[in-house]
C-alpha cells in the first residue's frame, strides 16, 4: 500500500522524507478485553489522523478462543459435571505510513491494562 | 492480479515492544516530567532479522564475499578491511590483555599439531628422557649406614652389669659366649649318659630321667638325714602295701616292668634305700616285728571290751538282774525308744506289720481294748466274759512275743494275725489289685468296651428287638405252605423279613408297613417311559403317585433326623466332642 501525498505538497513532502523517512509501521494490538481494546485503536487513530498520516485501520483479526474443557470434581467422583472454561483473545492491527520519531510517540498515548502493543517498523 | 506484496515483510522487520517503564528508569531530572509511562522495547530477534536484512541488502547490490582460503585466516588483513569500512570498534574489548604469556618450560601444542604423531615425537624428544631419569632418581634405593653415633649410650641409663660389660674390661670366662651354632647344637640329640636315663631300646626314659632329678633334688635338701635309724629300721626291708595288693590281684594286664620304675621314687621312700630312708632290716628281725605286729591285732579281734580283769577289780563282779529296778527302768526305757521310732517310722518300711505305740491294745469282740484293762474288767455278761478269758490268754501269749520280738528288733517276725495296733493308720492299706473294673479295662479295645451295667436303657431296647427278630424267626414255616418271598424294586431285599411284629402307633410305622409290604404297587418307577395315549385320567392319577411317592420320602427323612438327633442328645456333649464322623469313638465306663 503506497502512502498517499497530497500534490500540492509533493515537493516539500519530498525534502521531508528524505530528512524522515516514512516507515511502515504496523500497530498490533492484542487483549482479552474488547472495550479496552477498542478504546485504544480509537485513540492511536484519532492520534494518527490528527497529525494526518497514512492510517488504515483497525483491522479486526478472527479472535481467538482458547477452550478448556474439564471435570467439575478435583476427584473422579460424582456425576460428570463438566466446566467449559474459554479464554478470548482479540486482535486488531493498524498500519501506518509514518516517519520514526513519530514512531516515538506511540508511548505517549494512554495505553489500557491488559492491552498488548506492538509496533513492527519496515526499515524500507 | 499479481501477488499482492505485502505491508510488512516479518522477516526484516523490526518489532518493538510497547511496555510500561519501570520504576528504576526515572531518567534525567530534566526530563523527569515528560517522561511516558511506556517504552519501546525492542524484540531479541531483531538482530536475527537485521542479519537477514543485510544479507539481502548485500545479495541485492551485487557484493561479493572473499573466498575461504584453505589454510588458516589472516586476522590482521581482515582487520584491515573492516577498519577501513569503518565497522572496526575500537573500543570493543579486548581480552588479550587478560592473557598471561605462556611461560616455563613446557612445550605448548596448538590445535594443528594435536596429531597423536605430531605428540609421541614431542614426547619421546625431551619431556620423556626428563621423566626417566626423575624416575630413577626416585626409585634408587641409597644404602645408608646406620647411626648408631645418635644413640646416646651412658652408663647411667642401662643396668650394671650391662655397662660393665660394655665399658669395662672383664675377662674372658666371665661371661659365657653364646656360640653362633647355639641352635644347631641344641637341636641336636642328647648323648647317652650312664644308661640310666636311657633304656635297652635307646629312647629317651623320661621315667628314669625324672627319678634321677628326684634324687637330685631330695639329696640337695636333705643334706644330712643319717639320724632317723630307728624309724628307718622300724618299716626297713617291709614290701609296700600297694605293691602286696598288686601281688594279690594277679593282673596279667599290669605291666611290671613299665610300672614298677615309676613306683621306684615312692618305694625308696617306704623301702629305705636312700639316705633317708630306713635301712633293710635282718630276717629276724623282721620276723620279731611280724610277731609283735599279729599280737597287737589279736587284741583287738577279741569280742570281749579288753582285758579288765587285771587292771580294774572294782567293776567286776555279780549281780542279780531280776528284781534290779535300775535295770528294769533301764530296759523299760530301751523298749519304750524302741516302740516310739515304730511308732515315728510307722511300719512301711518293714516286711511285716509290726506293732506300735506305747501300749498294747488288743480286739475284745469290736473294740480295742488295753492290756492294761483286760486283766481286771469283769463283763457283766457271760459272752463278753468268756470272750474276754479267751483274749486273754491270747493277749498275754502275744505279749510275750511281742517282748520277744521287741528285744530283737532285727528278727523276723512272726506273722500277726490279729491288729493289735490301735494306730493302724500308719500302715499301708492294701488294695487288691484284681478288680473287676481293671480286668475288664485290659481287654477293652474299640470293638468291646465294658460298660456298667444297668446304665443305657438302648439296650434294653435292642434286646427286646433282638428277642422280636429271634421270635420272628423262630417262627417255623411249614413245609405245606411255601411263602414266596418277594423282592422290592427299589431295594433288591427280600420284603417281609425286616418288619418289626409290633406295630407301635408311631407314624412312622404304619407308612413303613405300608411302604414295605405293597413296595411294587406305590413306588412309581421315574425310568418308565409314559404311555403317549394316556388319557387326562390316567396322567392325573402318574402325577398324583409322584406326588405321594415325594411326600413320603420327605416325612421318612424328617423322621431320620429326628431319631439322629435325639441319639446325640442322649449321648451327651462330653461324647460329641470325641465323636468322629459323627460316631462316637469311647465310651467310658
Amino acid at each position: 500500500m503506497s502512502s498517499y501525498v497530497p500534490p500540492g505538497k509533493k515537493e516539500a513532502g519530498l525534502e521531508g522524507e528524505a530528512a524522515a523517512q516514512v516507515h511502515r509501521i504496523r500497530i498490533t494490538l492484542t487483549s482479552r478485553n474488547v472495550k479496552n481494546l477498542e478504546k485504544v485503536c480509537a485513540d492511536l487513530k484519532k492520534g494518527a489522523l490528527d497529525k494526518k498520516l497514512n492510517v488504515s485501520g483497525p483491522v479486526r483479526l478472527p479472535t481467538k478462543k482458547l477452550k478448556i474443557t474439564t471435570r467439575k470434581a478435583p476427584s473422579g467422583e460424582g456425576t460428570n459435571t463438566w466446566d467449559r472454561f474459554e479464554m478470548r483473545i482479540h486482535k486488531r492491527l493498524i498500519d501506518l505510513h509514518a516517519p520514526s520519531d513519530v514512531v516515538k510517540q506511540i508511548t505517549s498515548i494512554s495505553i489500557e491494562p491488559g492491552v498488548e502493543v506492538d509496533v513492527t517498523i519496515n526499515d524500507r | 492480479m499479481g501477488k499482492k506484496k505485502p505491508f510488512i515483510d516479518k522477516k526484516t522487520a523490526s518489532v518493538y515492544h510497547v511496555v510500561r517503564r519501570s520504576q528504576r528508569d526515572v531518567g534525567t531530572e530534566a526530563t523527569a516530567e515528560t517522561l511516558s509511562d511506556f517504552v519501546l522495547m525492542a524484540d531479541p530477534e531483531n538482530e536475527k532479522r537485521a542479519e537477514i536484512r543485510r544479507r539481502q541488502d548485500e545479495r541485492e547490490n551485487h557484493t561479493r564475499r572473499p573466498d575461504k582460503a584453505k589454510g588458516p585466516v589472516d586476522f590482521t588483513a581482515l582487520k584491515s578491511h573492516l577498519s577501513a569500512a569503518g565497522l572496526l570498534d575500537e573500543t570493543a574489548t579486548t581480552y588479550s590483555k587478560y592473557t598471561k604469556p605462556i611461560s616455563g618450560s613446557g612445550v605448548f601444542i596448538t590445535v594443528d599439531e594435536s596429531s597423536s604423531e605430531h605428540l609421541g615425537a614431542l614426547l619421546t624428544d625431551s619431556s620423556k628422557n626428563n621423566l626417566d631419569t626423575a624416575l630413577q632418581e626416585a626409585m634408587a634405593i641409597h644404602e645408608v649406614g646406620r647411626m648408631l653415633d645418635s644413640i646416646a649410650l651412658t652408663a647411667d641409663c642401662m643396668e650394671e652389669d650391662v655397662s660393665r660389660a660394655l665399658f669395662e674390661d672383664y675377662e674372658e670366662g666371665e661371661y659365657e659366649e653364646i656360640l653362633d651354632d647355639f641352635c644347631l647344637t641344641a637341636n641336636m640329640e642328647p648323648e647317652e649318659t650312664g644308661g640310666g636315663a636311657s633304656g635297652a631300646s635307646g629312647e629317651f626314659n623320661f621315667d628314669e630321667h625324672i627319678r634321677l632329678l628326684m634324687e637330685k633334688a631330695r639329696m640337695k635338701e636333705n643334706g644330712g638325714g643319717e639320724g632317723r635309724e630307728l624309724e628307718d629300721d622300724f618299716f626297713g626291708g617291709i614290701t609296700p602295701l600297694h605293691a602286696r595288693i598288686e601281688e594279690e590281684e594277679e593282673c596279667d594286664d599290669f605291666d611290671y616292668e613299665k610300672y614298677g620304675e615309676e613306683e621306684d621314687s615312692l618305694d625308696r621312700e617306704f623301702s629305705g634305700t636312700g639316705e633317708n630312708y630306713a635301712k633293710p632290716m635282718n630276717d629276724e628281725q623282721q620276723r620279731i616285728l611280724c610277731q609283735k605286729f599279729e599280737e597287737a591285732l589279736l587284741e583287738y579281734d577279741s569280742d570281749d571290751v579288753g582285758d579288765l580283769d587285771d587292771e580294774c577289780e572294782e567293776i567286776v563282779g555279780s549281780r542279780p538282774l531280776e528284781g534290779d529296778a535300775q535295770l528294769e527302768a533301764a530296759l523299760d526305757e530301751f523298749l519304750t525308744e524302741k516302740e516310739d521310732e515304730i511308732l515315728i517310722e510307722g511300719n512301711k518300711h518293714l516286711n511285716q506289720k509290726r506293732t506300735g505305740g506305747s501300749g498294747y491294745s488288743a480286739l475284745v469282740g469290736k473294740t480295742m481294748v488295753h492290756a492294761s484293762q483286760l486283766s481286771g474288767d469283769d463283763d457283766p455278761s457271760k459272752t463278753l466274759l468268756i470272750n474276754i478269758e479267751e483274749s486273754k490268754k491270747q493277749m498275754q501269749k502275744d505279749l510275750a512275743d511281742a517282748d520277744a520280738i521287741l528285744a530283737n528288733p532285727e528278727m523276723d517276725l512272726p506273722p500277726e494275725e490279729i491288729l493289735i495296733d490301735g494306730k493302724s493308720y500308719f500302715s499301708e492299706t492294701s488294695r487288691n489289685p484284681w478288680d473287676c473294673e481293671s480286668i475288664l479295662s485290659t481287654y477293652s479295645n474299640l470293638d468291646n468296651n465294658p460298660v456298667v451295667i444297668g446304665r443305657s436303657s438302648r439296650r434294653n431296647k435292642k434286646k427286646g428287638k433282638k428277642k422280636e427278630s429271634m421270635d420272628v424267626e423262630s417262627q417255623v414255616i411249614p413245609e405245606d405252605k411255601p411263602v414266596k418271598i418277594q423282592l422290592s424294586n427299589k431295594t433288591g431285599l427280600p420284603l417281609g423279613v425286616f418288619d418289626k411284629p409290633n406295630h407301635n402307633s408311631s407314624g412312622s410305622s404304619p407308612e413303613d408297613d405300608f411302604y414295605g409290604e405293597s413296595d411294587t404297587y406305590i413306588s412309581v418307577n421315574k425310568g418308565e417311559s409314559r404311555n403317549k395315549a394316556e388319557s387326562t385320567l390316567e396322567k392325573k392319577v402318574r402325577k398324583m403317585a409322584v406326588k405321594e411317592e415325594r411326600k413320603i420320602c420327605r416325612i421318612q427323612k424328617k423322621i431320620m433326623k429326628e431319631a439322629f438327633r435325639e441319639e446325640f442328645q442322649k449321648r451327651g456333649s462330653a461324647e460329641v466332642v470325641d465323636a468322629v464322623g459323627g460316631t462316637t469313638v469311647f465310651r467310658f465306663s
